[in-house]
């Protein structure tokens, strides 16, 4: 009996060790993770310090972009003390009021009927999700909403400090620096702009930390405390002068309710260095909320969209023609009537024409027999080396991120009536920076500059950016010799009386048709006019662009010429110039 | 037979009763002053809390005040500031000719 109970007593012990033995080979190895991750977690606090974007700021190192603090507010849904319906219904009036604010447009009492349902509906789903133990209930939101969030005092709502950009200036310049939105895994990046361009730059890398923590989950200051720094992202200075965007931005809103135009766009460039003064474009969107806009308007029109330049294009005709020695200002065109080539017939855009004229004369009156003429003279060869050599048909390596080449024939695509057409800008497709770079090199003596919008990149390695000399397109002589028919141009043609007194302008108007499905619809222009001032000493390299302005504002004189003249007129106040006549 | 060896210390550790008392009170005053400062580090945490939070804080004000500043230097606001107090726009500018004669003292 005794020998059966022993034996009994053995096989217990046995099961015992053995139940013991698989107890601890399941906490020690097969739960081992887990349970170091919880004492890590009761030893140790983690967090996480944002590292800032970097900030846009225009050449007066004034912010364009910057940053401010906003907040995730979220719920550690085990910590919750009240029901989920309770919590819903005490934050929906906050949370509703705080979208409605953030709307650019005022909304109907249906739309807001629905926007509360909207919230409701996911506050709760947030709020009884089972399978997570934090979630976040509303991102971005302001220091208000949080101080009114706090008030109700909630046991298990807590607040998280994030950034998200400001922007001082408001729409000012915003499809040149672009906005900032999430990527794939909810982290920022910059889309358009400099915000898309100088992406890497600018985006900063959290810090994190590992720090011991007492029982309370306060630090202990002899405790372990390791990570990596937070890294801000580093500073863009821009060539923008914001006092010039703001003038333009104004004489383009002011043009563009005049006109009844669809967009109204401008770009001002110094053409002794390419670094560009001002670039903009209307209708704008406020990039805080750029959500809320047609993303038609993210994309940049002055390097992102492709136009027939029409008239102004004339310069680079009589720029490559004059450079070869095919004409001189004062050569003659017989120019008596519509030119007949390819079956095609050629007219000027007023049905004039003015026999024996000048090449001066043919820039004044925009003649497109005249410009044909020379680009004859020329050849398709030569014709197309120059429209090369200004830089049509590829990039000009503009610091943006959504710019296009252009669309220029090659030679073995290009008919006799290219020549001619594109001898005064139609068919031919190019962007606002290849004209403006373009007829910077003329008012540079020759000199093509590279346009450039960020002139240093600030942070541990400070980079400077200087300006860079593409190539010398025409001789200084060609470019004495243009920039005369240009003032010319301008002071003969039906711009004269727009010039302010005592300046000589060089410029030149331009009226490109647009092509809709095959032909050219004559209802619809896209209007330009391109100069710099003064011309003796250029400052500035100006085009200004209105795409279908309303009838009947058709032509360039008569809307980018005027627009083009006031801004001018405030930019010679604004620069200090004195007239010298 | 068991022979009983004497244990040889070095010159320094033959250390009389007194010496001894020294020592251990030594070792005392010393094990006392770790306890004390490691409970003074270790209760030191909450200042540190509370020094990180003001750091926190003050960090927040100031991007506030700078924001704040920006906001008020934006052009559009001077502008609407300046036309409020009766500003207008400069219509000509008249540049006085160097060839005029201006006094120079």
């Amino acid at each position: 009996m005794s020998k059966t109970r022993l034996k009994f007593l053995r096989i217990f012990f046995i099961i015992f060790i053995f139940s013991i033995i698989v107890r601890l080979f399941y906490w020690q190895v097969l739960q081992s993770d887990l349970l170091t991750a919880e004492a890590e977690g009761q030893h140790f606090n983690f967090y996480e310090i944002p590292g800032s974007r970097g900030e846009i700021k225009a050449a007066d190192d004034f912010s364009l972009v910057s940053n401010q603090p906003t907040y995730t507010i979220f719920a550690s849904l085990k910590e919750l003390d009240k029901p989920a319906g309770e919590i819903r219904d005490l934050l929906l009036p906050l949370f509703l009021q705080a979208d409605i604010k953030e709307k650019i447009s005022t909304l109907s009492p249906e739309q807001e009927q629905e926007m509360r349902q909207k919230i409701s509906d996911e506050l709760d789903s947030l709020l009884q999700n089972d399978k997570l133990v934090w979630v976040a209930l509303k991102k971005r939101a302001s220091s208000d909403l949080l101080a009114q969030v706090e008030k109700l005092n909630l046991k298990g709502i807590g607040s998280q400090v994030t950034e998200t950009r400001f922007y001082p200036e408001g729409s000012l310049a915003a499809q040149l620096v672009g906005f900032v939105g999430n990527d794939a895994t909810g982290g920022d990046q910059g889309y358009f702009g400099l915000e898309g361009f100088y992406n890497a730059e600018l985006k900063g890398r959290p810090g994190r930390f590992k720090e011991e923590v007492d029982s309370l989950g306060r630090p202990i200051l002899v405790g372990r405390k390791v990570g990596v720094e937070a890294e801000n992202g580093r500073n863009l200075v821009t060539t923008i002068d914001r006092t010039v965007q703001y003038i333009v931005e104004k004489k383009l809103a002011e043009g563009l309710k005049k006109y009844g135009a669809k967009q109204a766009s401008a770009l001002v460039m110094n053409p002794k260095t390419g670094s560009i003064l001002a670039a903009a474009n209307l209708p704008a969107y406020d990039p805080a909320r750029f959500g809320q806009y047609n993303d038609s308007l993210y994309k940049n029109p002055v390097v992102g969209d492709l136009y027939e330049p029409g008239s102004t294009f004339k310069v680079i005709t009589m720029a490559a023609a004059l450079n070869e020695g095919k004409i001189t200002p004062e050569t003659r065109c017989e120019c008596s009537g519509p030119l007949q080539i390819g079956g095609f017939s050629i007219k000027t855009w007023n049905n004039k024409y003015y026999p024996n004229s000048t090449m001066t004369e043919v820039l004044q009156h925009s003649d497109n027999i005249g410009a044909a003429y020379a680009a004859s003279l020329l050849g398709e060869e030569k014709f197309g080396e120059y429209v090369k050599k200004f830089g049509f048909g590829e990039l000009t390596g503009i610091d943006l991120e959504e710019e296009v080449p252009g669309l220029v024939k090659s030679p073995q695509d290009t008919q006799p009536i290219d020549l001619v057409t594109n001898s005064f800008g139609q068919g031919i497709g190019v962007t606002m920076a290849q004209i403006v770079q373009a007829v910077g090199a003329i008012a540079n003596g020759g000199v093509m500059m590279k346009p450039y919008i960020v002139s240093s990149i600030q942070g541990d390695n400070t980079v400077e950016i200087k300006p860079q000399k593409v190539r010398e397109v025409i001789s200084s002589q060609t470019a004495v010799a243009l920039t005369e028919m240009m003032i010319k141009a301008v002071e003969g043609g039906e711009a004269k009386r727009l010039i302010p007194a005592g300046y000589r302008v060089a410029g030149k108007t331009g009226t490109a048709s647009v092509p809709i499905d095959g032909h050219y619809d004559a209802s619809k222009t896209v209007p330009s006019f391109v100069g710099f001032g003064p011309a003796e000493d250029p400052k500035f390299v100006m085009l200004v662009r209105y795409v279908e302005p309303s009838a009947p504002y058709q032509f360039g004189s008569e809307t980018a010429a005027p627009t083009f003249f006031e801004i001018t007129k405030e930019l010679f106040n604004y620069y200090g110039i004195a007239p010298n006549q | 037979m068991k022979t009983r060896r004497k244990l040889i210390l070095p010159q320094f550790l033959h250390l009389n009763h007194l010496t001894l008392k020294g020592v251990f009170l030594l070792l005392i005053i010393l094990a006392a002053f770790q306890l004390y400062i490691s409970n003074s580090f270790v209760t030191e945490g909450e200042k540190i809390k509370s020094n990180l939070n003001e750091i926190a804080q003050l960090e927040k004000e100031n991007r506030g005040l700078k924001n704040q500043i920006q906001t008020v230097s934006a052009l559009n606001h001077i502008e609407e500031v300046a036309t409020s107090k009766g500003f207008g726009k400069v219509g000509k500018v008249e540049y006085v000719s160097s060839e005029v004669s201006v006094a120079s003292r």
